[in-house]
């Protein structure tokens, strides 16, 4: 499949095509962060980031490649495992230790918002993560999801986002959200 | 309320990125000087984050089902793949030798034969771009592949040769046949002797189970009468709209391509059709094609 077709796919939201792109350039791209110190478990996560970068980028904007996609996936791969490895050396002990107290609060009020999405129905699910993380237009949700039209898929949108918010706020009150 | 629905509205578009660096520094003020808009401007941000990070894990831990085994299966032309594929071409030729490349008058029209092609084949020719090439490549299935068009070619010349008894390659595809791990699937015979082929027969037509079994339905949207009867492909499986239940799915092995039987008539769908569409752009009306279809659905009842 050509690099045009996959980028394609990727833009309307195909997740197939992510799994053809994974597989096909998975042994080239973690073997970047193997034969630089990395485990072939960072090496995944890393890969995994990468790929995930570039799906977003695909389909929230109107990317253009000048390059083939191994090699923007590439770059990309050796841009986080740099930060990576920049983030291993820099952080001392108690630098770790504040960030890992630090990230407790943070970490509890994000398990109650992930129990609240985990309580959304299917299609309120995939609209707003669709919309907040894909960047899809209302119009290409229209599309996937089979509505009518943007303005149905604005009208769902609204409503969907209403319920998760009042959802956690009865599991939360809004002053436990202040930092 | 009216206050509350802008305040959201401006929270999402800063979120989002959509402000103007103006309109950001203007709306980073305010949330300096108003407690309450700074409060729901946290939580917006924790709800954003939230859901980023459930679809990053979904993303995740989907990747992390893929067979990253084999890349090669995926179209790169392996050193087993040409090899394969040589095989599978000298293997014809000797046939065309074995009985002759005259006799092509009593051809009959239409559809190639069915015959499974081992994947690393199918790796060494082009593929074709859809979806559900994608998902086998991705799931690692080897079984039953499409055909590569090279092969699909062989096989039309191929059965246009008049035999005399059935061939070693009728043999050969049989076999592929049974070795095909859809156990409820009846076996249907994949190429034709003398008696069955003739200009006046119906395409032959092969129902291909396990392709069926992946034809999962995604979602039937009964609730929009606007886009009644459309359908349309998402992640390699069908969404269809606007229907009432009584349809049937049909994968005709010989050209990978899944038919609707839906209130007497067929449909050809089409793997690339990302957005709906009605059903009445891919009506079947070619009648050897529909009475070959029916035979199918007959076989199966």
């Amino acid at each position: 499949m050509k690099d045009s077709e996959i980028l394609e796919r990727i833009k309307k939201g195909d997740e197939s095509a992510l799994d053809y792109l994974y597989k096909k350039n998975y042994k080239m791209m973690t073997k970047l962060v193997i034969n630089n110190n990395g485990s072939e478990d960072e090496a995944k996560d890393v890969y995994q980031e990468a790929l995930i970068v570039f799906w977003q980028k695909a389909t929230s904007s109107n990317l253009v490649l000048y390059s083939k996609i191994s090699t923007f996936l590439y770059s990309i791969c050796q841009n986080l495992w740099r930060k990576e490895l920049e983030r291993k050396s820099r952080m001392s002990n108690e630098e770790k230790d504040a960030e890992e107290e630090m990230d407790f609060d943070r970490q509890e009020r994000i398990e109650v918002i992930n129990r609240c999405i985990g309580q959304l129905g299917e299609t309120c699910r995939r609209i707003l993560t669709y919309y907040y993380f894909d960047g899809l237009s209302m119009h290409d949700i229209a599309d996937v999801l089979g509505f009518a039209n943007a303005d149905t898929a604005k009208t769902k949108k609204y409503k969907c986002k209403k319920e998760l918010d009042e959802l956690i706020k009865s599991k939360y009150k809004a002053s436990d959200f202040m930092d | 309320m009216n206050q509350e629905y802008q305040h959201s509205e401006i929270i999402e578009a800063y979120l989002r990125n959509n402000l103007s660096g103006e309109q950001k520094n203007d709306f980073e003020e305010l949330v300096r000087q108003d407690p309450l808009l700074y409060n729901e401007f946290v939580f917006q941000q924790d709800i954003v984050s939230g859901l980023q990070n459930h679809r990053k894990e979904q993303l995740k831990s989907r990747l992390n089902q893929v067979d990253v085994s084999n890349p090669a299966q995926l179209g790169g032309v392996g050193a087993v793949g040409m090899w394969l594929a040589g095989a599978t071409l000298a293997g014809l030729l000797g046939w065309f030798a074995y009985t002759g490349f005259d006799n092509t008058k009593n051809a009959s029209p239409g559809i190639s034969v069915v015959q499974a092609v081992p994947e690393q084949a199918e790796a060494a020719a082009p593929k074709r771009a859809h979806e559900a090439t994608i998902e086998e490549a991705a799931a690692g299935n080897t079984a039953e592949k499409v055909k590569t068009p090279k092969a699909r070619k062989k096989n039309t010349i191929f059965r246009k040769a008049k035999t005399p008894k059935p061939t070693k390659a009728t043999v050969a595809a049989g076999e592929a046949t049974q070795i095909l791990p859809d156990s409820g699937v009846p076996e249907t015979p994949t190429e034709k002797t003398d008696s069955d082929v003739s200009a006046q027969k119906p395409p032959v037509v092969s129902y291909n189970g396990k392709a069926e079994a992946q034809n999962r339905l995604n979602v039937v949207d009964n609730t929009n009468n606007r886009l009644k009867l459309h359908y349309y492909y998402q992640n390699g499986r069908i969404a269809l709209l606007g229907f009432e239940r009584g349809y049937t799915f049909l994968n005709v092995s010989a050209e990978n391509t899944t038919y609707l039987f839906y209130e007497d008539n067929f449909y050809k769908l089409n793997l690339n059709q990302f957005r709906p569409a009605p059903i009445k752009d891919v009506l079947v009306t070619d009648a050897a094609m529909i009475e070959s279809l029916r035979k199918l659905v007959e076989e199966r009842k």
